[in-house]
């Protein structure tokens, strides 16, 4: 495992000064539509079937690698429990970093925390008496790994693979592939000084 | 190694790299709260966080604080915001949420350990003046909302009979606002907050849900805790004055867990103080400060099926005036305080009682490298002989890089100070009655007394690295001890044993080292190490004093790798600690109260376990640092965080803040 871990801290964080200077921090808004499947899960996948979901993400750059806000919705259908299927919703502000391997193609590793708020169907009550929200949240991080590949200067494509860990009493830890299509615009001003 | 060696690098990267952005970060507009120096507040320990207090909390909202001399039953310090002092404690429980000043807006924290006189103000158990950010010119206004909770819910196993498990521990919302006008000389403001929090640690719940519950009527209260307070403040800030008058009212609902008790009582707290402060300069060096304080502080019924109350209330009026010279050879701060305290309590006449306080500080340049200087209080009150506290220091400059001080005092504390609610007792307060506890105590309870010696070396090893060490030797002439020893009870944890007060003398040892490091104004780092000993005392005395930890290590370090962004570490080890006091519920059960959860429980046990506990933060300013976001990750290890016995074993949690300033 530190064998592991030591070159991803060297290539998360080791990088050439040089590379920074091709970004300008907040030049580049890349919005993104995004599609999700569950490919593997614990625990929950036993009793609840997640359907493909759809996200959308805000990725800018920033003084070292970029920054982004997002969410993804997925789905999930009860097998059983009644009324216990449920929206999830991953709220998530992330950082990640672009190494380019060729003129088209980037590889982007990027870690990203936030809360997944689950609206369920409909309240659990137990003995007409204790009575649970149908909303829940717990807070959730995720490791990602996305292959980028750039249409055009304007348009790109990607794929992925995330490990996302939601620390609920019972954790439920789970592998999501993705497919995200990105329009690349140039920062209105107004954003860049919010951002700033 | 080499990952550490790794990461390292990283950080130096990062410390020495430029931005490369064009932009200048001169043209934002700096926040003194965001420098790498500034306490930046996310929640009530930030405040005691590497003072050299230790603190004792059942839900990390309140605390009882061990300030150094007293212990965590005895006096609480004193708190001062911008000069003013400030009173949030009741029966011995300090409340941050009675602070009248936002988390957001604490520029940082002044301490000063045992016993003195700060500014004219005298104190008996350590200071700590807050200083907030000052006032932007023209008209401001200032929001934050703040929520977190620890991990552990339920999720969608809620649904699932036999998985399900209770919510949890819920903070929050805590929202605070403000407006500010600054014009000239002259200016106005007003703070509003409120703070709100759910007590659903499934262990405490079960006494909380016992206390509340009637199940004879089906009828199960609620278990809020919300504390409203409100600030208003004008004054005037010039070169030769500086006025101020200011009001703060408060209304909380609580649990106030009551150490003779040994747990909560349901209570309303309320409370207002109106202080006007003049403070005359009549040069740099020389001036006068006089400050008038009307406090009131009151305690409510909130239903409960003992019909526990504390019912109690009291008014004091305070008036300091003093004479103060800071010139190069002597420098001096003298003055009196007089306090005038009614206290109404049930079964009690009204007492008045009177406090007349002077107090003499000189200090003198003995040469270019020594300094010498003493402070004495004398305390008087009606039927009962003076009392004094006083200390004597010697400054001295060995080397460029090296300073040293001995200090050695002597202090006597009235009981109305050090144990106010015996004293009244005393007077006919039935409190204990009320609570059904057994209290057997003295028929005049005496003064304490201590004398103690101090050493501290400063090191200035090189302009961004300093070391501090200390030593002191305290020894109680004599110390009232509350004890209690509570018996087990499975629905409310505890039943109160018979209450007292041990009068013991006892020696004790403290010492620290304090290392701090700056660099490049972007990464500051701070290590502490604190050791507490008891060298001699009865047995009672030991176990008083063991429930500090024989030894205290804590670590931080703030990082600004870009302007907008601020990252920080807590981390701290404490090893076990015994509260002998509660050796009547080792091994006993403690079980959750929901019957459709699965059974869960654990074991009492008078010690407090081992912890290595580790939280990160992180804050992002937007909008020209109008905004920002911060997001605090508490206990990464995910250890049970507990500092009490019958509190909280708190598992990994987070809080969010939102902060809006204009």
């Amino acid at each position: 495992m530190k064998k592991l871990f030591c070159p991803i801290i060297l290539v998360l964080f080791l990088v050439p000064e040089q590379e920074l200077s091709a970004q300008d921090v907040y030049d580049e808004l890349q919005l993104t539509v995004t599609g999700h499947r569950l490919m593997s899960g614990t625990t929950i996948y036993d009793s609840w079937n997640a359907l493909p979901g759809i996200g959308f993400e805000v990725n800018l750059p920033y003084y070292t690698g970029n920054l982004e806000l997002g969410i993804r919705y997925v789905r999930f259908d009860e097998y059983e429990f009644e009324n216990s299927g449920f929206h999830s919703h991953y709220l998530f502000a992330g950082w990640n970093y672009k190494y380019r391997t060729s003129e088209h193609v980037s590889v982007i590793p990027g870690i990203r925390i936030g809360n997944t708020f689950n609206l369920h169907d409909k309240d659990k009550i137990y003995d007409n008496e204790y009575r649970f929200s149908r909303e829940e949240s717990e807070i959730s991080y995720e490791v990602q790994l996305r292959i980028q590949f750039e249409m055009s200067r304007h348009t790109a494509f990607y794929i992925s693979g995330a490990y996302n860990r939601t620390i609920f009493n019972i954790p439920f830890s789970a592998w999501y592939g993705s497919a995200g299509l990105s329009a690349k615009l140039e920062t209105p001003a107004w954003l860049r000084r919010f951002l700033k | 190694m080499k990952l550490i060696k790794r990461v390292l690098f990283f950080i130096l990267f990062i410390v020495f790299h430029k931005p490369v952005s064009g932009q200048a970060l001169s043209e934002l507009v700096p926040s003194e709260s965001d420098s790498v120096h500034a306490s930046y507040i996310m929640g009530t320990e930030d405040y005691f966080w590497q003072t050299g207090w230790n603190y004792s909390s059942i839900e990390r909202m309140s605390v009882m604080i061990h300030s150094g001399n007293y212990g965590f039953y005895g006096p609480q310090p004193t708190f001062m915001l911008n000069d003013i002092p400030f009173d949030p404690t009741f029966f011995g429980i300090t409340y941050s949420q009675l602070f009248p000043v936002s988390y957001l807006r604490v520029k940082n924290r002044e301490v000063h350990q045992a016993s003195g006189v700060h500014e004219g103000v005298v104190y008996h158990s350590g200071l700590m003046q807050i200083h907030s950010e000052p006032l932007k010119r023209g008209i401001s206004i200032f929001g934050s909302g703040q929520i977190g909770h620890n991990s552990g819910e339920p999720g969608p196993w809620a649904f699932d009979p036999e998985s399900v498990s209770p919510n949890v521990e819920r903070f929050g919302p805590w929202v605070d606002g403000g407006l500010s006008v600054s014009l000239g000389n002259w200016y106005a403001k007003g703070v509003l907050r409120y703070n709100s929090y759910v007590n659903i640690d499934e262990f405490i719940q079960t006494r909380l849900f016992n206390t509340r519950g009637y199940p004879e009527e089906n009828l199960w209260l609620d278990l809020e805790a919300t504390t409203t307070l409100g600030l208003a403040e004008a004054g005037y800030d010039g070169r030769y004055a500086t006025i101020r008058l200011q009001g703060i009212q408060s209304e909380s609902k609580e649990f106030l867990f009551y150490q003779p008790l040994a747990r909560e009582v349901p209570t309303g707290l309320t409370s207002e103080q109106y202080s006007a402060l003049a403070n005359l300069r009549f040069n740099d060096q020389t001036g006068i400060r006089t400050l008038f304080q009307l406090r009131e502080k009151a305690t409510e019924y909130r239903r409960n099926r003992f019909d526990h109350s504390f019912g109690w209330a009291q008014t004091k009026q305070i008036f300091r005036g003093s004479f103060y010279h800071q010139g190069r050879i002597f420098a001096i701060d003298t003055g009196a305080e007089t306090e005038w305290i009614e206290t109404e309590a049930r079964g009690m006449d009204r007492e008045d009682l009177s406090i007349l306080s002077f107090f003499f500080k000189p200090e003198i340049r003995i040469s270019e490298d020594v300094r010498f200087g003493t402070t004495a209080v004398v305390q008087t009150k009606e039927d009962a002989s003076p009392v004094v506290q006083s200390s004597a220091f010697i400054h001295a400059y060995l080397s460029p890089g090296w300073n040293t001080r001995i200090k050695v005092s002597h202090e006597e504390l009235y009981p109305q100070t050090s144990n106010p609610v015996d004293a009244w007792s005393g007077s006919g307060y039935d409190l204990y009655m009320n609570l059904g506890i057994l209290s057997i105590l003295p028929p005049e309870i005496e003064n304490n007394r201590l004398r103690s010696f101090s050493n501290h070396h400063y090191f200035n090893l090189t302009p961004d690295i300093n070391l501090e060490a200390n030593v002191s030797l305290v020894q109680h002439l004599s110390l009232n001890i509350p004890a209690q020893y509570p018996h087990y009870n499975r629905s409310f944890n505890t039943e109160p044993g018979i209450y007292t007060i041990h009068r013991e003398s006892g020696t004790h040892l403290r010492a620290g080292i304090t290392l701090s490091h700056t660099w490049n104004d972007r990464l500051a780092q701070r290590m502490d190490v604190n050791l507490n000993r008891t060298l001699e005392g009865s047995e009672e005395y030991r176990q008083y004093q063991e429930m500090l930890p024989a030894y205290h290590i804590q670590y931080s370090a703030s990082f600004k790798p870009y302007h907008d962004i601020k990252l920080g570490i807590n981390a701290e080890f404490m090893p076990e600690r015994d509260w002998s006091e509660f050796e009547n519920l080792d091994g006993r059960l403690n079980r959750s109260f929901h019957v459709q959860y699965t059974y869960s429980y654990y074991r009492f046990s008078s010690t407090s376990p081992q912890m290595i506990n580790l939280d990160a933060r992180v804050s992002k300013w937007f909008w020209q640092q109008r905004l920002r976001a911060a997001l605090l990750l508490k206990n990464l290890l995910n250890n049970h965080y507990q500092t009490h016995p019958m509190g909280v074993r708190e598992s990994f949690g987070y809080m969010v803040r939102l902060e809006m300033r204009f």
